[in-house]
């Protein structure tokens, strides 16, 4: 198996984009997921980092990681900074998504892009304000809850997916 | 299979898989692996392998079509070893040969059917022993009917899985003595259960790509739904306090959802066709069949089709759902339209009025230039007047310049008129 290209540039609006998402699939499906989840985050890290630049973003609170979430998800009417408080963020994803919809009309595997792709792409987006920050993605659709939520904590840095 | 031999002994354990062609993927072939198991004559064209393991007969075969892949493994023994007929024969060593020689397959298979055979002379002496067969094993008799000569039930049972199609087993008496064209009957009876998982294999995929979206249709409708009840909420406040960077942040979120759902509705759509073709193909192949019902028993034509008719509900389901919401989208798209025309034409009257008041100053304006512009030209006259009435007069030339006012006066009238006459 070849080694996984890390030069890799995803554009920042890749939920929305099924091209980029079946060309992700297509190019590391056959990849151990967790060297694809290392692509992912460090995709999501460099966005992350460059809007945090562009939004003065000072510090490394959670309220930090709630403004580049939004900036990322302005325009996206499924996903929802729902709450800011006692060092956390959730970011609830329901409905119609957009990969869910990608992935229905190019026929790609919702669970696999969101895990390899969608998951630590948003821990790198948070981790890009605090290193530390753990994303706990407890409640996922992928395993029958109504909804996905994302939840930022300061931790040890770490994807959680129990 | 035509132009291909087939084997002579008689069938006792049969396994059909069927699996979707990776055109990515090259692997070794299972038959060619079972050939380097197992030797015996290997046909590389015919993609064949018949062998002997003990008393025991194998016999395995792979087919490609409609981009799907299936093996066929049969297992039995020959006539000699054969046990009486009218009596169930003991399937172990079937059994375990054939376990042995799925090894073999890829894993991951899209569907299966085990069958199993034995043979009887006459219709009611194979009905007794299907009978037997189910009570003896704990199972149930989902369906059955004549087909080929012979009677095909499917079990169901303790070993039912959750996927109906998935899985399926099945139980084949046949009826005569097996040999000639009863054997014939037997092999085709075999291939055409091949292509049977072909259909179901495809459709099963088909349905499992599918499943989580089936699963979620719940949550995102109702989720959509909440939404829907937002907006409109939204629009119901008095249309002053509706706001048109409100009503654009609307009209993005909604079209977004609208064509968002609008391409989940024609991919389901585009799915749901390629399952009625699924469902075309299996109809003319169970049609060939001419199946008989067994007593009371549904047949396993019917049967089949239910069970693939069942998967499909969902595709047609999602798609009515998701066209349900893009109908309330459609109002929502609407109203907020129509509040953009009402914001628009009261931008416009309020633009009128401005206008208007703008013209009236603009006259008002105009008239007074124009008093002016008379004033203007009657000094000036009067001017002139007195520096001619100082050169001809002199000492009266201040009394002639006075009597002079009113000429210069209604002069500069006529020349005003004279000029905006024109314009």
């Amino acid at each position: 198996m070849e080694a996984v290209d890390l030069s890799l540039t995803i554009p920042g609006d890749w939920f929305v984009n099924p091209k980029v998402l079946s060309e992700f699939y297509w190019k590391y499906k056959d990849h151990p997921i967790e060297e694809i989840r290392k692509v992912s985050f460090q995709q999501g890290l460099a966005l992350g980092r460059s809007l945090k630049e562009q939004l003065g973003i000072k510090g490394d609170g959670i309220e930090g990681i709630a403004a580049v979430l939004k900036a990322v998800l302005k325009d996206e009417p499924t996903a929802k900074v729902m709450d800011v408080k006692e060092g956390r963020v959730l970011l609830r994803n329901s409905g119609f998504c957009p990969l869910m919809t990608a992935c229905l009309s190019m026929n790609l595997p919702w669970t696999w892009l969101c895990s390899a792709l969608g998951w630590p792409f948003f821990h790198g987006l948070g981790s890009a304000v605090n290193p530390k920050v753990n994303l706990a993605m407890i409640k996922r659709r992928e395993k029958g809850d109504p909804y996905c939520d994302h939840i930022f904590e300061i931790g040890q840095g770490k994807l959680i997916i129990p | 299979m035509k132009g291909e031999e087939l084997p002579g002994w008689f069938l006792h354990s049969v396994y059909i898989a069927s699996y979707q062609i990776d055109p990515e993927k090259e692997t070794q072939d299972a038959v060619e692996k079972l050939f380097n198991r197992y030797r015996g004559t290997y046909s590389k064209e015919s993609n064949s392998l018949e062998f002997r393991a003990g008393s025991v007969s194998g016999y395995a075969k792979g087919l490609s079509e409609k981009g799907s892949q299936v093996f066929l493994l049969a297992v039995g023994s020959a006539e000699t070893e054969r046990k009486a007929l009218d009596s169930i024969p003991s399937y172990e060593p079937y059994d375990e040969l054939v376990e042995d020689m799925k090894e073999a397959l890829p894993e991951n298979s899209d569907s299966t059917y085990s069958l199993r055979l034995a043979y009887s002379t006459d219709e009611k002496e194979a009905g007794a022993l299907l009978r037997c067969y189910v009570r003896n094993t704990g199972r149930t008799l989902k369906s059955a009917g004549f087909v080929r000569g012979s009677i095909l039930a499917t079990l169901g049972g303790p070993r039912d899985l959750s996927s109906p199609m998935a899985s399926k087993e099945l139980m084949t008496v046949s009826i005569g003595d097996g040999l000639g064209k009863g054997a014939d009957a037997v092999w085709t009876l075999c291939f055409e259960i091949c292509c049977l998982a072909i259909y179901t294999g495809q459709m099963n995929r088909l349905h499992s790509q599918r499943e989580l979206m089936f699963d979620q249709t719940d949550a995102a409708e109702r989720s959509t739904q909440l939404w829907i009840n937002e907006i409109l909420a939204k629009m119901r406040r008095p249309i002053e306090e509706i706001q048109p960077k409100d009503l654009e942040e609307i009209l993005k979120e909604t079209t977004i959802q609208f064509s968002r759902l609008s391409t989940m509705a024609s991919s389901m759509r585009r799915d749901y066709v390629k399952a009625q073709g699924l469902l075309r193909g299996m109809r003319a192949l169970l049609k060939k069949w001419n199946e008989r019902p067994m007593d009371d028993s549904i047949t396993n034509s019917s049967a089949e089709m239910d069970d693939l008719e069942n998967l499909m509900t969902p595709f047609r389901d999602f798609t009515e759902r998701t066209e349900a919401l893009m109908t309330q989208l459609s109002t929502v798209l609407d109203s907020v339209r129509t509040y953009l025309g009402i914001q628009q034409q009261k931008m416009s009257i309020m633009e009128q009025t401005s206008s208007k008041e703008q013209l009236v100053r603009l006259v008002n304006l105009q008239e007074i230039l124009h008093k002016l512009e008379v004033l203007i030209v009657a000094v000036y006259l009067t001017e002139m007047a007195r520096i001619v009435f100082e050169t001809l007069l002199h000492e009266s030339a201040n009394l002639a310049t006075t009597a002079f006012i009113p000429v210069a006066l209604l002069t500069s009238v006529f020349i005003s008129r004279i000029l905006h006459k024109k314009h």
